[in-house]
């Protein structure tokens, strides 16, 4: 029996190992490489985290995603919450509609940041009208962060809505008996019980937002460069391929630790077996049925 | 007919329930509830009175409308029309969270992340209740449902049976002026029924709070409350005592809803010693029932009789003025035999015989079915 199932994990052992395995290997190799391009061996890493032009990419790199993830969970639990509770009978449609940006490509919704974003462009009317100063949005990170957060909010909002929805509304309905007003009940039940999808959802969002491209190459272009951007500079434009692998373990690396770390420390221990609340299968178990 | 019963049903209230207003706890007016967008009413015009302490049970098949009535006293879902008026007090303007009733869940509902302790508290903490009260009156409640040793596991961590405790132990720690069970027995195995039954009657006797369950289950409804309300398509159909629904069903609907009945259309022939003889249709069998003042001769009766109600002997043993049939199903139930009998023109009864010493019968035996005085009545 245990040959059997041992083969039956083969093709998908080989798929991971030609294409994942061995072309990592392959990036490891070429970023240490010597002779080729800026620095040499292990000197790449070194010059990468002293030279502070560096250090400012993937300081910003962490704090958009840092911000892409807060502002996806500000703007996102809210509407989860309301899709997976309503009643309404177009509840459909809605849902239907959080979704529906991303059978749109994701250049094109950032072409349309760009037009709104700009300077002449309609926030910026807007402020002008309500009698602000005008904002410099493109080429900066905020006009990423705006950019990256519309993008990637329907990620944040199923997950959410995933784990919302494991949230039995009977809960909430016996706090609301025993005297919790509705926000209370939410405050008290409901939101300590969503966490883990928190977790989960701002993990997404922040590994996409650290390895985003195209909406911060066009939002951000070369003035304000987050870690893509700059492997793509390195990579195709400056042909200095050896400095784009460098940089793109580091990105991984940095990534790893810090979703791991998220991981261990933020998440509730010890934790149960299912982080939902009791089903009946639990139910039935814990009964010994 | 129908209309009669309902009507009569609204009116009259349970005997005991017509007392002074110091004694009513709930009373129910005009309730009813639609739900937007939908062609039917759930609930309609439901109208009751609940004495203080009793134990009222709302009893019908599902989609009756008896959890939305519940839901509607609970304050979890808003009436379409009518009033309740809990101690005096009109509920329809006060929120689920204001009306201190304690509602224990089909499914019990015990918050996941909180421990037993912290679940029973938690009422008691959003009422600002001090600490050290909190710990008494929490000890007091666990104990009384034999729980107190596992105050500090976690509701994953106890059976079925123990959670539906915690639950009710975390609504009755509030104190409230009415306790809501909603199917309370339904998640039960049969051997647990039974205790959690003799308990919740025990509670609510000893606490005396007015509490009103909701089932579709008949034996739960019949062995718990002093009152039953037989519910059906969103309108009562009988309110009264568990004796007086199952002795006297006021509609054939409840006499087949609450235990089991058979059903014989006959003709209203002569009335003789105050009883009313009638004529089962396509038979030349004549029976007697109770006379009914309005049922004019010659009219069309519905006449029931329960199964454990009919005698059944042997053939050539049974007396004269008994139905002649014959057995089609026996079924062996332990305590009892059920059979059913055909007794002609598609007649069909079923009988329940307590099994005793003698066999019981075959497939195919011609027996006499016969009954004590007043085993048929006369529905509408």
């Amino acid at each position: 029996m245990r040959a059997v199932s041992g083969l039956v994990l083969l093709p998908a052992a080989m798929v991971l190992l030609g294409f994942f395995v061995l072309p990592m290997a392959f990036v490891v190799a070429t970023s240490l490489q010597s002779g080729v391009g800026i620095g040499s061996g292990i000197g790449r890493y070194v010059l990468f985290f002293s030279d502070p032009y560096y250090q400012n990419i993937l300081l910003r790199t962490l704090w958009i995603a840092l911000a892409v993830v807060l502002c996806t969970l500000i703007l996102g639990y809210p509407v989860a919450y309301w899709l997976v509770r309503t009643e309404s009978r177009f509840r459909m449609l809605f849902r239907g509609l959080v979704f529906f940006p991303l059978i749109t490509s994701s250049i094109v919704r950032t072409f349309g940041w760009i037009i709104l974003l700009s300077n002449n462009g309609f926030v910026n009317n807007i402020l002008a009208a309500l009698g602000l100063d005008e904002v410099q949005f493109l080429y900066r990170s905020q006009g990423i962060i705006i950019g990256l957060a519309h993008v990637l909010l329907p990620f944040m909002i199923l997950t959410l809505m995933g784990a919302l929805g494991n949230i039995d509304p009977a809960l909430e309905q016996a706090s609301r008996s025993l005297g919790a007003s509705p926000w209370r009940s939410f405050y008290r039940i409901v939101l300590p019980m969503s966490i883990p999808g928190v977790i989960a959802g701002s993990l997404l969002v922040f590994a996409l937002s650290t390895s985003a491209f195209v909406t911060p190459a066009l939002l951000g272009g070369m003035q304000a460069p987050m870690m893509a951007t700059l492997i793509y500079r390195q990579a195709v434009v400056a042909y200095d391929l050896p400095s784009a692998a460098a940089t793109s373990m580091v990105l991984l690396t940095i990534t790893v630790i810090l979703v791991t770390f998220y991981y261990r420390v933020a998440r509730p221990l010890p934790l149960n077996r299912m982080e939902v609340p009791l089903s009946r299968m639990e139910v039935r178990k814990a009964e010994g049925v | 007919m129908e209309q009669f019963s309902r009507l009569h049903v609204a009116l009259t209230l349970d005997p005991q329930s017509l007392d002074s207003d110091a004694d009513i706890a709930l009373r129910m007016e005009k309730l009813s509830k639609r739900y937007p967008g939908a062609k039917e009413w759930s609930v309609k015009e439901f109208d009751l009175t609940v004495r203080r302490g009793s134990l009222v049970a709302l009893l019908g098949p599902s989609g009756c409308g008896k959890t939305t009535t519940l839901r509607m006293l609970a304050g979890l879902v808003e009436p379409t029309g009518g009033d309740i008026f809990l101690e005096n007090r009109n509920l329809n303007s006060i929120p689920a969270h204001r009306r201190n009733i304690g509602l224990v869940f089909q499914h019990y509902a015990l918050f996941p992340l909180l421990t037993v302790f912290e679940n029973v508290a938690y009422g008691l903490r959003e009422r600002k209740v001090a600490q050290r009260d909190i710990q008494r009156r929490v000890a007091e409640a666990l104990s009384m449902v034999q729980l107190f040793e596992l105050s500090a596991r976690k509701p994953n961590q106890l059976s079925g049976g123990q959670q539906q405790r915690v639950a009710l132990a975390r609504a009755l720690v509030i104190n409230p002026s009415l306790l809501l069970l909603d199917e309370p027995l339904s998640n039960l195995d049969a051997k647990l029924r039974h205790e959690v039954r003799d308990e919740i009657k025990r509670l609510q006797e000893k606490l005396g709070i007015t509490t009103l369950f909701v089932t579709h289950d008949q034996e739960e409804a019949l062995s718990m409350a002093q009152t039953v309300v037989v519910m059906r398509d969103g309108m009562i159909e009988q309110v009264g005592r568990p004796q007086e629904i199952y002795q006297k069903p006021a509609t054939s609907f409840v006499a087949d809803f609450v235990g089991s009945c058979n059903f014989v259309k006959a003709v209203a022939t002569r009335r003789q010693r105050g009883a009313l003889r009638c004529s089962v249709n396509g038979t030349p069998f004549e029976l007697d029932v109770a006379d009914v003042a309005d049922a004019p001769l010659g009219a069309q009766l519905s006449l029931a009789v329960r199964p454990e109600r009919l005698v059944v002997t042997a053939g050539h043993q049974a007396a004269k003025e008994s139905w002649p049939g014959t057995v089609s199903d026996a079924t062996y139930l332990g305590a009892i035999t059920s059979y059913e009998i055909e007794m002609g023109s598609g007649i069909r009864l079923m009988a329940a015989v307590v099994n005793k010493e003698v066999p019981p019968f075959g497939k195919g035996s011609t027996v006499g079915v016969s009954w004590t005085d007043g085993a048929w009545r006369v529905l509408r």
